[in-house]
């Protein structure tokens, strides 16, 4: 695992160099691989789903414009992540000067954890969509034969890599590759004609 | 012959291809929010308002999409002040005293621009005239015109490769200059080091204020009925002042350029009603039942006027 | 096929792909809407598991930042040349001698991206000596201009240190550039803090 994650990240980085010598296509890759983590993490600071899209969104953007004094001192999804901190802490900011959440501190990512928590699902729809997907993909994991139930569960909940995940229950990495993505087949076949 | 022939025609061709290629002007403007935001820069500014010179060395930090502005003072009194995006801080030199104020502060130092740049040019004509030198720089000059009596114009000399403002005037409806901020020299960098307010004082007494938090504007005791276009609220706060058994409420309203304020108070016989101003600033006062209305900015006297005839209080 | 194309996708989450692969991979998502969906499938598949919360990304969130990006300049490498060359920033420079000399007479620490900047340069700079200044510290009450006129339509003049200071300070100090610094804006915040 420690090779092929050096080598994925020396792609994102190559990507980086393409972008810096003109080459925009580089960067659509790059905002495909990294969409969902940039949302979900700004959605811990952002209220709303939608709004935490245009935070992302932003942020993107933000970050292409400043490809220009990215040294590569850092990998680039670290720096990045710093981006789409900072960029969500301002959007809170300029929030709050609108005078909403005024209570709200925006370094404590508790409590703007927990107040995504209640407040990001505003309408009772999106709270019953909510319940009804978390619910199946509960159903699901339970259903799944044991050792691809633990290997989901290590990789997503303990964020264990492929290597440990192997050591902890004594297989080949390859086994532990084929059990996430089965496992994670077998959950989609459930959530997909929910969300139609 | 021909060679030569198909070379003229190459070269006027870029010539007129790279006049297109010039950014127009709101293109130059949203440009130069994105330079300012994004470029590590600093040099020495001189800001005159109010027919007062004021110089200071000035820098802009950006890392990571955070931002800082410092200003130094050059003269007496001296001190620092540090523009965070939700605080502002002051360190006195001379009693070595550091305030942290946790507010709503506008975007720079230098000037306000809109947050979003669609949507102005209904209330202002962009255009370019010309370009100049200024700090030995070459810049295009952008002029901002408004189109109604209720704002001021404005020119902008944005530094054409970079697109950083290298001079601002604002003009008065009889095109003399009320205010001008230039740098006399400007200096890029690759990278600017950010101040942590809170790690550099060890040992030292810092003060924070949070007593200027902004509400929601429905909270205010009033509403305003009428207000030139573009205008819309920036934040609303309620203030300790003065001789002030309640306090004083404070909307501040923007355009992206020109702010104005509006105070409502109980009413105090101090106050002059009426239209007056001091320096570049205008001011219209009034009594709204027993509350002193007054509305104040650096916009015409026609546009606080406008405003602070339109206010009524609310009825909840 | 699809079926390896969809491990791949399953691996690309977990950087478990090597560097060729992953790029064919993202080349393909770029152009195939199924692909991006099999992708923010599972990775919904893995927040929901770790937080307990469905979090949906628009399918058309990647090609709203690609139209966006698109408008933008393009980068060219090598960095491009500051346009603030040595030769124009030292002739900008001697523009400014006579402030320099300014500085140098009062003993104070010219700003300077040589200088460690992380703390505020006045700090640096306290241990010079310099002149007695007014405490704004001490000021019990907003420092503002006494006996200004204050001139209005009707001709009346109104003495200062007056409500309407207070409001020019309050509205000023969103700036604090305001020329002047008789109006302190620190001074009133300074008092606030004292009461």
């Amino acid at each position: 695992m420690k090779n092929k994650t050096g080598n994925s990240e020396e792609l994102y980085q190559d990507l980086v160099l393409r972008v810096q010598q003109g080459d925009k296509s580089a960067y659509d890759l790059l905002v495909i691989k990294y969409q969902h983590k940039i949302i979900q993490l700004v959605n811990r600071y952002v209220k709303d789903q939608s709004e935490a899209q245009d935070v992302a969104q932003e942020t993107f953007i933000k970050a292409y414009r400043a490809l220009a004094n990215f040294r590569g001192d850092s990998a680039f999804y670290t720096w990045l992540y710093r981006i789409a901190i900072n960029t969500a802490k301002n959007y809170l900011v300029a929030r709050t000067r609108r005078g909403s959440d005024s209570e709200l501190d925006i370094d404590d990512e508790e409590q703007v954890h927990n107040i995504n928590e209640l407040k990001g699902l505003d309408t009772p729809e999106q709270m019953l969509l909510n319940d009804e997907i978390i619910e199946t993909i509960r159903s699901a994991i339970e259903k799944l034969p044991e050792e691809m139930r633990i290997a989901i569960t290590l990789r997503e909940f303990e964020g264990m890599s492929y290597e440990e995940i192997a050591e902890a229950m004594d297989c080949p990495v390859g086994t532990v590759r084929s059990r996430i993505f089965r496992a994670r087949e077998a959950i989609d076949s459930k959530l997909n004609p929910l969300l139609g | 012959m021909l060679k030569l022939f198909s070379l003229i025609l190459i070269l006027a061709a870029a010539n007129v291809f790279a006049d297109e290629l010039q950014p127009s002007p709101s293109q130059t403007l949203m440009k130069m929010q994105q330079a300012m935001d994004l470029l590590n820069y600093h040099g020495t500014v001189a800001f005159l308002r109010n027919g007062k010179l004021n110089t200071l060395k000035y820098s802009h930090a950006s890392i990571e999409g955070q931002n800082q502005e410092r200003l130094i003072t050059l003269n007496s009194p001296m001190h620092e002040v540090i523009r965070d995006a939700d605080k502002v801080s002051c360190f006195f030199e001379s009693t070595s005293r550091v305030v942290v104020d946790h507010r709503p502060s506008a975007r720079s130092f230098l000037m306000d621009l809109p947050e979003r740049m669609d949507g102005i040019e209904e209330y202002y004509d962009l255009a370019f005239s010309g370009e100049e030198q200024v700090a030995l720089l070459t810049a295009r000059v952008l002029d901002i015109k408004p189109k109604d009596a209720f704002r001021y114009a404005r020119r902008i000399w944005v530094e054409k490769q970079q697109f950083l403002p290298l001079k601002i005037e604002v003009y008065d409806q009889n095109n003399k200059t009320i205010e001008q901020v230039v740098f006399t020299e400007m200096i890029l960098e690759k990278s600017l080091p950010l101040v942590d307010v809170n790690a550099s004082f060890p040992g030292r007494e810092i003060q924070h204020i949070h007593d200027r938090m902004p509400m929601p504007f429905d909270q205010a005791g009033f509403e305003l009925t009428q207000v030139p276009g573009g205008f819309n609220p920036q934040f609303y706060i309620q203030l300790n002042m003065s001789d002030a058994d309640q306090p004083v409420e404070h909307l501040l309203l923007s355009d992206g350029f020109s702010s104005v304020s509006v105070y409502l108070e109980q009413k105090n016989e101090k106050m002059a009603l009426g239209a007056s101003s001091s320096g570049t600033v205008n001011s219209f006062s009034r009594l709204v039942d027993d509350y002193l209305l007054t509305v104040m900015g650096e916009v015409p006297p026609a546009a606080v006027k406008l405003i602070a005839e339109g206010v009524r209080l609310r009825s909840d | 096929m699809i079926e390896e194309l969809n491990q791949k996708i399953s691996q690309l989450i977990d950087n478990d792909l090597d560097k060729e692969e992953a790029l064919v991979l993202l080349k393909k998502m770029k152009q195939d809407p199924v692909l991006q969906a099999k992708l923010s499938r599972y990775e919904t598949i893995g927040h929901a598991i770790k937080s307990d919360v469905f979090l949906s990304v628009d399918c058309d969130f990647a090609a709203r930042v690609n139209q966006a990006i698109h408008k933008e300049p393009v980068y060219l490498l090598p960095k491009r040349k500051s346009v603030f060359n040595p030769n124009i920033r030292l002739s900008a420079l001697a523009a400014s001698v006579a402030l320099l000399a300014v500085l140098v007479s009062q003993g104070f620490l010219s700003y300077s991206s040589s200088e460690s900047l992380n703390k505020p340069s006045l700090l640096i700079a306290s241990n010079t000596e310099s002149e007695p200044l007014n405490s704004l510290a001490q000021a019990s009450r907003p420092v503002i201009p006494s006996d200004r006129p204050l001139e209005t339509k009707a001709g009346t003049v109104h003495s200062s240190v007056s409500r309407f200071a207070e409001y020019l300070q309050a509205h000023n100090s969103t700036r604090y550039i305001d020329g002047g610094f008789e109006r302190q804006p620190y001074a009133r915040i300074v008092s606030y803090s004292q009461e």
